[in-house]
């Protein structure tokens, strides 16, 4: 099992080391951890798309053609072992070298967090090793999103009863990607790099000295892994079009299939953040196409065979019609993508989906709200509730709230409004999915208190570049890069 | 904006700060005791210092010193500073504050707070033959005094503690306030004696007064332990610092002399950098009289005080940050450092036990993770045979169902089951037919979470079957009817 973990880190690295010089070393090292999981995921999800069973050897086998067929490239065009590539491959080796020693750690040592979802993602992971697609108990597609128990499936095919020791490495890759990020986006402000230091550790102490996110870290579930892909998504668009940069946009739809593949309401949130930077002037049309076209395929292909799965489980939330809600969703947002250089959409429409969006989802929220005025009223005292006492959020929030109080508001930095709008939107859509279920409640493991583990990371990201600018001498000046296009 | 020096507001409040502390005065170290005196004073005295958590008391106790020191040195240091031109004038409003301070301490009944201490109370039924009957004791907060955990040996009757006749009771416990309680005797004449931290009293019944209310002084020392014994002293310090200080300083400001000093003498001891803040100062002085109401009328729940006293350091901090940009980065850490230790302090004195439920676990079965969420025995049993059970037909016999406690609500809806019978049949296996049962091949364990294991044979069972429950002492089998019918091992009389 451990040589095939192996496998999938070198799969990642080759995966990545395309992008050797374009990108930091250290991203690329990090990020192939889960590149190597991503491509674990998919090969299973095509595997037993096309109806070939989920084995040891059909699974080693798919990742060692990969290996191989990308080695045959690289050797081929004579970039697998070039020189200048030393501090690369020590990243890599270094890497290699943390995360081993983590997942080792953990499979010694069994700390981890479950609750019933837990085992319900468990046996769905054995559901997939033992008939495909096609048999479901407790837990299905409909309800529950494939990637956890495809990971499950990891420890499966060696002879384990479920994978309790990869969780923790995504703990970390977060960890170190968080920081890396936050730095980044901090030192173009910040001039005095203690300062900065300090506020990231901080701040990245702050989310993780929290109860409910410090149980995340081993917890086999799927919000924090959803947090995890959101912000790199969105980290990834953000420093490709500040840093002018098309190579970060290579990583933007694999950590969207990663997202998209979590949880089955992601994909909501998914194409607002589409839409929201596919409006947005800085990115041009074709890569705009590149960028998100290839999630959008996959969550398309992904829903469409859900839509032909009868399942019938305890836990399914997705109806027939709620799935081709989303299969439409997703093609009128294909359709935009296409649409851009239409003058209704490029200058009429587009520039205003930063606020008309949110807007509009207060519209809906309210409308809905009105007629739903008890359960609007429940979801938000409850939601208050959860957030800053019963949530286990520890003073996260109330450090958020305290921060966005006393700093000003007239404060802008690169991509602002973008951000702003996913945020606000997120906490919208939370709401008035609200009131289409069953009331939410105020104990730790409510939905609605565990989906905001997905857009603290994106809210804190913010906040660094917030305080960043806010405490810079230009804090007000505006930024160059609103006249750039990334192509 | 622009000062008269030609000095820009950032550069005057810069050398303000450079220069603050190396010029620190006399005037300002009485000053900041005082208010620290004052703080400590409505502490105890509003904001229930002894009985707050320690993490909350430094919280309240730092905010109050912040909201009072700020307000004293930017509307009253001035003014007393410009009084204090006048040698003689100071000098005579001392004498007046020390000769008021002297009366109210002749002239008041001077109670001191309740602090945390070791109260003993005894009560004594001195009479020949009265009964007493002791009712509800309410100690501090309104709690109630549990006569049996508390008393085991004494009788009890109707809820009444009874004292018999020449009986004392003992009670001691650490406590913040007085006790309370009601006493009633059986018959006429009767008293009882009440030793409250060693000072007894007596009290009689009479024709009037066959029962009688029982009020002990919270205010009372009683034994307290040495950080609380140091804090009550200066709490008493504290009170009286406030009232000397408080009449100094009411003195200065009302006395008709006042009237010489000119503003202009006022003005110029006032702290530049403090008049930016004369909003918010202000504004956190109306947020302390809220709390303070608050905590007074609604015996104020705490979160809603933080909450108060949070707002308030933002709206300072609000103001404090359009000085300096370079300040918001040094407070940003500063509250996300509060928040670290906030959240530190959650782990000491976890509210929740999540986190303390991730300790190193021994077992990596399947069996045991699903042990682990604390499941229900119907929902563990669904686990561990989801494949056989799904749409099948389960029939058990209700004192079986009640034993190994299933909910069929549960196993319908996890199982989508085709139906769920209960039918009176024999279930209790013998040793031969266990014995037959065994023999047929390999039976899938799966533990039933409350004792006992459950055991289905995949060889003869088939998913959606009819599946009949059988015991053997901690034994559960789940057998298809198909075999049962077949196989002649158990006779039980089936009827579709």
């Amino acid at each position: 099992m451990f040589l095939f973990l192996i496998e999938l880190y070198f799969l990642g690295v080759l995966i990545t080391k395309n992008f050797a010089g374009r990108l930091p070393d250290f991203f690329l090292a990090v990020t192939s951890i889960l590149v190597g999981y991503l491509a674990y995921v998919l090969n299973g999800l095509i595997l037993v798309s096309i109806g070939i069973p989920l084995t040891q050897l059909s699974m080693v086998l798919m990742v060692s053609l990969e290996i191989v067929g990308l080695l045959v490239f690289q050797i081929a065009r004579k970039e697998f072992l070039t020189r200048g590539r030393r501090s690369l491959w020590l990243h890599y080796l270094g890497t290699g070298f943390g995360y081993f020693g983590i997942v080792i750690f953990f499979y010694l040592n069994n700390l981890f967090f479950v609750t019933t979802d837990s085992v319900y993602m468990v046996v769905m992971g054995r559901n997939l090793l033992e008939s495909g697609l096609s048999q479901w108990y407790f837990a299905s597609p409909r309800g529950m999103g494939l990637f956890v128990p495809l990971l499950q499936t990891l420890g499966m095919l060696f002879g384990r009863d479920y994978t309790w020791f990869v969780q923790p490495a995504f703990m970390v890759v977060f960890l170190i990607l968080f920081a890396f990020f936050g730095m980044r986006s901090g030192q173009r402000f910040m001039k005095r790099k203690v300062l900065l230091y300090l506020l990231v550790i901080a701040v990245t102490i702050l989310l993780f000295s929290s109860d409910l996110i410090f149980i995340m870290t081993t917890y086999i579930h799927t919000n924090f892994n959803s947090g995890l892909f959101l912000f790199l998504a969105i980290a990834t668009l953000y420093f490709g079009i500040i840093e002018e940069n098309s190579a970060w946009f290579i990583f933007t739809p694999l950590f969207l299939i990663g997202f998209g593949a979590m949880r089955v309401e992601n994909v909501v949130i998914a194409l607002v953040v589409i839409l929201i930077f596919a409006a947005s002037k800085k990115i041009t049309q074709r890569v705009k196409r590149q960028i998100f076209l290839p999630y959008l395929a996959f969550q398309f292909l992904l829903y469409l065979r859900i839509l032909f799965m009868d399942p019938n489980t305890y836990s399914d939330q997705m109806s027939d019609g709620q799935i081709l809600i989303t299969l439409l969703a997703i093609l009128i947002t294909i359709a935009l993508l296409f649409l851009v250089h239409i003058k209704l959409f490029k200058q009429v429409l587009f520039p205003l989906v930063w606020w008309a969006l949110p807007a509009g989802l207060f519209i809906l929220f309210a409308g809905f709200g009105i007629a739903n005025s008890d359960q609007l009223i429940n979801n938000l005292a409850v939601y208050l509730k959860t957030v800053f006492v019963t949530g286990n959020w520890g003073a996260v929030w109330w450090v958020v709230v305290a921060l966005f109080t006393f700093l000003p508001v007239k404060i802008h930095f690169p991509l602002k409004r973008e951000l702003f709008s996913i945020i606000l939107s997120f906490f919208l859509i939370i709401q008035l999915l609200g009131l289409f279920r069953v009331p939410y409640h105020d104990r730790w493991f409510d939905s609605a208190n565990r989906i905001l583990v997905h857009i603290t990371p994106v809210l804190l990201f913010y906040l660094v570049m917030l305080i960043a600018k806010a405490g810079s001498k230009n804090s007000k000046g505006a930024e160059s890069v609103h006249n750039t296009t990334v192509s | 904006m622009r000062f008269k020096s030609g000095t820009t507001q950032y550069e005057e409040s810069e050398s303000f700060l450079r220069n603050r502390f190396k010029s620190i005065r006399i005037d300002e170290i009485l000053l900041i005791a005082l208010t620290g005196f004052l703080a400590f004073s409505i502490m105890t005295r509003v904001f229930s210092f002894f009985t707050l958590p320690h993490l909350i008391k430094a919280i309240v106790l730092l905010y109050l010193v912040l909201v009072l020191g700020l307000l004293i040195f930017r509307f009253v240091r001035p003014s007393i500073l410009a009084q204090f031109q006048d040698r003689k004038a100071f000098l005579t409003a001392i004498s007046i504050a020390a000769v008021l301070t002297l009366t109210l301490f002749l002239l008041i009944d001077y109670r001191m707070v309740p602090i945390r201490t070791t109260h003993t109370l005894q009560i004594t039924n001195p009479s020949d033959s009265s009964r007493v009957a002791i009712y509800e004791i309410h100690m501090p907060g309104d709690e109630l005094l549990s006569f049996s955990e508390s008393f085991p040996q004494q009788r009890i009757e109707d809820d009444h503690l009874i004292l018999a006749p020449g009986e004392t009771l003992s009670y001691s416990r650490e406590m913040v306030g007085g006790i309370q309680f009601d006493a009633e005797a059986s018959g006429l004449p009767a008293r009882i004696v009440v030793t409250w931290d060693g000072v007894a009293r007596e009290y009689s019944f009479d024709g009037e007064n066959i029962v009688i209310d029982v009020k002990l002084d919270g205010s009372s020392w009683g034994v307290p332990s040495l950080p609380y014994r140091i804090l009550g002293l200066v709490s008493i310090l504290s009170d009286w610092v406030v009232i000397f200080g408080g009449s100094l300083i009411l003195t200065l400001l009302l006395w008709p002399w006042k009237n010489r000093v000119r503003s202009s003498n006022a003005n110029a001891f006032r702290i530049e950098f403090l008049d930016h803040l004369s909003l918010s100062i202000i504004l956190n002085s109306i947020i302390v009289v809220l709390g303070g109401l608050y905590a007074f009328f609604f015996n104020g729940q705490t979160n809603i005080l933080l909450l108060l006293f949070l707002t308030g350091v933002l709206l300072y901090l609000r103001d404090l940050v359009k000085f300096k940009r370079q300040w918001i980065y040094v407070l940003t850490i500063g509250l996300l450092t509060i928040g670290i230790m906030v959240n530190g302090y959650f782990w000491i004195y976890p509210p929740h036990d999540l986190h303390q439920t991730i300790i190193n676990r021994p077992y990596n079965s399947f069996a045991y993770l699903a042990d682990r969420i604390g499941a229900s025995n119907a929902t563990y049993l669904s686990i561990g045979y989801y494949q056989y059970l799904r749409e099948a037909h389960l029939i058990i016999p209700e004192s079986l169902y009640e034993e190994l406690q299933l909910s069929e609500g549960r196993l319908q809806a996890l199982n989508q089951l085709r139906d769920f019978t209960f039918r009176d049949y024999d279930h209790e296996l013998t040793d031969d037919q266990v014995v037959s049962l065994f023999y047929e091949g390999e039976w899938e364990v799966w533990p039933n979470r409350t004792g006992g294991e459950y055991y289905l044979l995949p060889d003869i069972s088939r998913p959606g079957d009819t599946y009949y429950f059988f015991s053997h002492g901690l034994k559960y089998f789940l057998v298809p009817q198909a075999y049962i019918q077949e196989s002649g091992v158990i006779d039980v009389s089936i009827s579709d």
